[in-house]
Parts: C-alpha cells; structure tokens; sequence
C-alpha cells in the first residue's frame, strides 16, 4: 500500500505513515477546523494498514505541542484503532512532548489511563 | 562659428609645396639677378672705361691739332666694341667730332646724348649706367693738358644677354621644381591621405550602419600602424560591448515581453518605452500609435476620471503620479484607466531606474477582477456578517441575567467570549425551586463559530425540555422520577442530566448508526446547588470543576466522556461528587477554550496549572478583578497568537 504524507501547515502537523517500515510520525501543531475532515485519510490509512500486512512492529511517534479538544478526541478515535489492533500485531507508541509542555504531558497521561493495555510511553524532550 | 571650407589634404600639400618652390625660385632668380646684373655691369663698365681711356689718350694729339679726319679713324677703331653705339669728341660745349654705330638713327643718338647732357657739363670723368645704357666720359689729356673730353656710350645687350640666359635656365629650373612638388605633393598625399580616407570610410560606415564589425589594414608600419591597430583594438572593444548590450537588451525585452503586466519606462513625463502587454491592452503595434491615437505622450491622460478618490491621478498633491508612487512605494497604489468602454483597474508600482537620465518605471497589474471580486466578496461578507451579528443577538438572550446569580451568590463573574461573533460556548443557570435550587451548566459544543452556535441552541432546547421536566418534578415522589434526571434517592442528579443530554442529542442528530454524518456533541459540567441544604453536586464530561476552600484549590475531574458525537456510549454513566458547602467558598467552572489557548514562547496551551496559581494567587480578590486577571493573563500570554476557541469561565462566591 501506499504511503501517506501530508505536509505541516500552521494548523495541522506534519504527518507521516510508512507501511513498509511501519513508522508512524505526527509532528506540529493540530487545531484544524474541521478535523474529523483532516484526520480522516490517516484513519482510512491506518484502518487499511491494519486490515492488510502491517510491518512486524509499528512504532507510532506523536509530538503534537498544541491541539484543541476535537483534535484531543480524534486522537482518541486513532488510538482505539491501535487498541483494536494490538492484539494482532506488535504496535509501540511514543507520546513525545517538552518538559515545559503540561497539557501534552496530561494529555499523554490521560491516553495511557484510557488505553492501558496499549503501550504507550512518554518522552519527555528537555 | 563659420564653416570652414572644405580643402582637401591634396590641395594643400599641392599649394604648399608649390608656393615653397615658387618662393625658392623666386628668391634665388632674384638674387642671382642682383649679382649678375652688379658683376656684369661692374665689368661691362671696366672694359669699357679701359677702352675710352686708351683712346682718350690716343685722342690728345688729333683733338690738340684740330685733326677731325684723325680723330675721326682713332674713334672708328671702339667699333671692335659690339656693344658701342656712339662716340663723340667734345671740346667745351662743342662737339669736336662724333661717330656712331651704323644703323643707329639721329633720334636715337639725340635721345641719349640728351640725358647724358644734363649729368655731364664739364668733361670730367663720369660713368652712367641705366638698364639700356652704359655711358662712360674721360678727359683728353696728356701730362697736365687737357684738350677736351671722350664720351662713349654702350648699349647693355650683353648684359640683357646675360640676364636672359640666366632667366631662361632659372625658368626652366622653377618649371622642373613645380613638377617635383606637384608630384611630391601627390605622393605625399598619397602616403598621408591613404590611411586617412580608409580610416575615414571605416568611421563613416560605423556611423550610417551603426555596427561595429569592421577592421581597417594598413601596409606601412608606422604611426599609422600603431592609429589602426588602436582603432581596431576600439572598435573591437566597441563592438563587444555592443554585442553584450544587445543580447542584454533582447533578454529585458523578452523578460518584459513575457509579462502579463503593463511595464513602461517613462522619461520626464512620457513614456519611453513599454511592453507587449501595454501594446495588448491597447490593441497597438508600436509605442509612436499610441501617441498617435490618443494624441498623448503620457500615460496618465487615460486616468480615468471615473476613479475614486483614493486612486492615483495625474496629479497628486503637486507631485506627478509617478513621482507620488516612488515616494511611497510601502502604500498600494491603485489606477484606473478608461479603455474599451470599461474602466480598468490596476494595482501599480513604480521605481528610479539606476541610470543617470532619470528614467523610471511603472508596472501596472492588473486587478479589475480581483477588484470586482472583493466587492463581490465585501457584499457578502457583510450580508453574512450582518446575518451572523443579528444570529448573536438572539444567541446573547440565552445567557442568564446578572440579577439570577445575584439572588444565589455573594459575589460571581461570568466570563463569555465567544471567538466570532457567536460561539459554541454557552452557559445556563436556572433555578429550579424558589430560591434554593439552582442549576448551573457551562457547555462547550463541537466547534465555534455558526456550527457551534447552532449545537448551543440545540442544547439550549434540550436543556428547556430538561429544567421544565426537574421543575415539574422536583416535589415528586421518588416512584415518580421516571425522566432519568433525579438518582435513586429522588434527588437532582448532574450524572444523569448529563446522560440525559448524551441520549437525547444522539437521538436529535441522528448518531446512533455507524454512517451518521453529523458528529457534533459537547463537554461541558453542570452544577446542582442547593442553598437550604449547603450542598453542590458536580459532574462533567471531560470538564472539571476548581474550587477554593480554606486556602486551597481542589480539582474535580469529569468524566473522560463527552456528550454527543457519534462515538459516545449512549449508556455511559457520568461520575458524580457531592460537594458541602461552606460560607467563602469559591467555584469555577471552565471550557477548555482558557486553557488551551496557545501562546508563550513556544507555542504551547496556557495550561491548567498556570490557571490553577492564577486562582490561588487572586482567589482573595472581588470575583470582577479576578475575571480580570484573569482576561489579562491570557492575551498577555496569547501574545500575536490567534484566539483559537471560545472562551467561558463561571466563578461564583458562596
């Protein structure tokens, strides 16, 4: 399959997802105005990724520094495809935000609360 | 300054070199012709003086003797002299005898004699010489004795012999020395003048033509050589430059050409030169048309006078319109030209040109439909603005009045800023009984904007359904409470009412299939007060609620769920806490739009923390400072951010 990458803009992150390779990268700033439009080729992406061969492990790394509440729900939406996923395959998420940054590191918090038998890890950049 | 006449390099060498020969000759013929005429005179006159002299004195006896016949034979002997014309004895003022040349006629004789008559009166010795004359007179004597005089007079044939030959040779001579300078003169001519007309032909051809693509030779090596191979070097050099100027030319003009904007350089107040898209724009050929057609040499006499006034003229504020343009080249300019029936407009610039003719430029764009466009647009936008302010009216009469929080609490603020000018913010606050049950909901629906306000008047319906149902049954028998708004025990239940929410909203936007396309909903906390009992109860959907007790600030967290959207569980059960109520108590309840707004240095959200401190550094102050601190807080964090939500926060006092 194809891969996905969408370009950064001043709203939206930089978006990459690899199927070869497995590697997914979200980096930037998400606060679209409409998301569930914006978001909806990576849910599509991922859903086809998943239905076919994923790579033997799919690293997921997300250092989204600002995002609003809908872009905070998709996110959900998208790790429960992970969650869905996981028992299949090998899925590692690395939730990626500044020291400094306290809604993000909450917000990473707040994922691994809700999806706790999804592997997610903090990492904090200083 | 008169014009010189023209006098070929030939001609002057010719006369120069002529007039030179000329003045040698004539100089050495004149004073060869001195000398000659005063060396042969002189001798002419010796020989002459020896002879009279001798025959004076072979005179005496015949003239002392009164011998005519002897004297007569002795005078006949000077006929050896070739020249000698006449001879005559005078004894005092008679002529003793006289004898003269055959051939010579009396009137001759009379002539000459007369002359000499006049000089010489007395017999002594004389000599007279003028150009056709020699007269030479010697007394006859002998020892002391003088018996008369001897006068004898020569013609100058020999000399005049003389002087001829010497004329012919120097005519001859000043003959053969005009030829030489005549064709020394041509030679030099030819020499000097020869490189001179190719060099000429060489300039001549560059100045009609107006290239530079020629070389001129020479045979000779000398300053001409060095003259060619110097004008070469320069025409060469020209010609180079020449070229690079050219092809320079032809790629700026190709460039300007190639522009769909109108270009034109103007010197003074005319235009010099323009682009393809000028002669487009005005269905020409060529820049002299224009002229021509419009009998105009400035673009500016085609502003139209339809323009506003804001547009450029041809004369703004005593400057002319390009001058106006480069003196402001930060303002946006705009032209409006009358052409084809229609006006058009265009967005110009303009600059000086680097070069030192004063050349500037204008570059006009057009933007007629741009323009019309954003008038287009502008309508619009204001119908729709207009609409959407007239939509926040009606939105602004759902936000309770200040006097209800009054009657309920010491002190409050209610903060609602929608990002537009209506939001998806909302809040409620109802009382359910008189005066000592109160509901307060701070909501916070999908989106901002006119989307969000839509949701907000969806739940605002809901919520009438909701508080006219707890009003109604509010008194009722626990049996009774059938709505799902009251908990087992009969009382008002927040969870429930959020579930309530959650059920009715999924039903009105039709979310429970999988392929629903609307995905709206909302978070938000709602509040249940009871003043008589001193109780609160709190529950949220991702909305938490702070309050201030003793000092300290608490955090309740809602629900990790929302109201709505389609992915929502339609039996989720909301958490919710019971909170007593004691008298300096401090309540706030916020969307997120206050703490998500991003700003800082680097971009991130405020954050609930930085919110948190705010409320515990301010939490003493009036309920109105803090909603101003806190107001201030955000745009000084926000900085040069955009407001990214709408932003609502309720504190309320007990």
């Amino acid at each position: 399959m194809e891969n996905l990458s969408i370009e950064e803009t001043k709203y939206t992150p930089k978006i990459s997802m690899n199927a070869a390779t497995g590697v997914i990268e979200m980096t930037g700033k998400s606060y679209p105005e409409n998301t569930f439009e914006f978001y909806a080729p990576v849910m599509s992406w991922l859903d086809e990724y998943f239905s076919e061969k994923a790579a033997d492990i799919t690293v997921v790394n997300m250092e989204i520094i600002y995002f609003n509440s809908s872009s905070s729900k998709l996110f959900f939406d998208f790790f429960d495809v992970l969650d869905e996923a996981k028992d299949d395959n090998k899925i590692e998420v690395n939730w990626i935000y500044d020291e400094d940054n306290e809604s993000a590191e909450e917000a990473g918090e707040d994922f691994i609360e809700d999806f706790e038998n999804l592997t997610i890890k903090l990492v904090v950049k200083s | 300054m008169a014009k010189k006449k023209f006098i070929s390099i030939t001609s002057k060498l010719t006369y120069l070199l002529s007039f030179s020969a000329i003045l040698g000759i004539v100089l050495a013929s004149g004073a060869t012709y001195f000398h000659t005429v005063k060396v042969q005179t002189a001798k002419d006159i010796l020989t002459l003086s020896q002879l009279t002299e001798i025959v004076a004195l072979n005179l005496f006896a015949a003239v002392e003797f009164d011998d005519e016949d002897s004297s007569l034979s002795i005078l006949k002997t000077l006929e050896s002299n070739e020249n000698l014309q006449v001879a005559y004895i005078k004894v005092g003022d008679d002529i003793f005898s006289s004898h003269t040349r055959l051939g010579v006629s009396d009137d001759e004789i009379k002539a000459l004699l007369k002359g000499v008559d006049a000089e010489h009166q007395n017999g002594s010795s004389f000599e007279y010489i003028d150009l056709k004359h020699i007269v030479v007179t010697r007394p006859i004597s002998f020892e002391d004795k003088t018996a008369g005089s001897l006068t004898v007079i020569s013609d100058t044939k020999a000399l005049e012999q003389t002087l001829l030959e010497l004329l012919v040779t120097q005519a001859l001579a000043a003959l053969a020395a005009l030829i030489i300078a005549v064709i020394i003169a041509r030679f030099l001519q030819k020499m000097f003048t020869t490189p001179i007309f190719s060099l000429g032909d060489a300039i001549k051809y560059i100045s009609t033509s107006n290239k530079f693509d020629i070389t001129v030779e020479t045979k000779s090596n000398d300053e001409f050589k060095l003259l060619f191979n110097g004008f070469n070097k320069m025409v060469s050099i020209i010609n180079n430059q020449n070229n690079e100027l050219k092809s320079q030319k032809e790629f700026v003009t190709t460039l300007l050409d190639s522009q769909d904007q109108i270009i034109v350089t103007i010197k003074g107040a005319d235009l010099s030169s323009v682009n393809k898209s000028f002669l487009t724009f005005f269905g020409l050929s060529k820049l002299d048309d224009f002229k021509e057609q419009y009998n105009a040499n400035s673009i500016c006499s085609l502003f139209s006078q339809n323009a506003p006034k804001d547009y450029i003229h041809a004369f703004m504020d005593g400057e002319s319109w390009i001058d106006y343009i480069i003196n402001r080249p930060k303002a946006t300019h705009k032209i409006m030209i009358y052409h084809n029936n229609q006006d058009h407009i265009f967005s110009v610039t303009g600059a000086l040109l680097p070069s030192n003719d004063g050349l500037k430029f204008a570059v006009f764009t057009d933007i007629t439909e741009v323009e019309e466009a954003k008038q287009k647009i502008e309508v619009i936008h204001k119908k729709t603005r207009d609409s959407i302010e007239y939509s926040s009216l009606i939105q602004g009469a759902l936000i309770p009045e200040s006097k209800q929080f009054n009657q309920c609490f010491d002190d409050y603020f209610s903060l609602w800023h929608p990002k537009d000018i209506v939001g998806g913010d909302i809040y409620f606050f109802e009382e359910l009984s008189s005066q000592d049950e109160y509901l307060l909901m701070v909501i916070d629906c999908t989106g901002h904007g006119v989307p969000g306000a839509f949701v907000t008047m969806l739940v605002k319906a809901i919520e009438r359904e909701i508080v006219s149902s707890l009003r109604s049954n509010i008194r009722a028998t626990v049996d009774e409470t059938t709505h799902g708004l009251f908990d087992s025990s009969g009382k008002v239940s927040p969870a429930k009412i959020l579930t309530t929410f959650n059920r009715i909203m999924k039903q009105l936007l039709k979310q429970e299939g999988a392929d629903s396309i609307s995905n709206a909903g909302f978070d938000g906390g709602i509040i249940y007060y009871n003043k008589k009992e001193k109780i609160m109860r709190f529950a949220g959907a991702e909305t938490p609620l702070f309050y201030m007790e003793d000092g300290g600030l608490t955090v309740i967290k809602g629900s990790r769920h929302s109201i709505g959207y389609k992915k929502s569980d339609v039996n989720f059960e909301f958490q919710e806490h019971s909170i007593d109520v004691t008298e300096g108590m401090q309540f706030y309840l916020t969307t997120d739009g206050y703490v998500d707004q991003n700003g800082g240095e680097k971009g991130f959200c405020f954050g609930k923390k930085r919110f948190q401190n705010l409320i515990i550094e301010h939490h003493q102050e009036s309920m109105a400072d803090q909603q101003k601190i806190l107001l201030n807080e955000l745009s000084s964090y926000q900085g040069e951010e955009e407001r990214n939500d709408d932003v609502t926060i309720i504190g309320l006092k007990i």
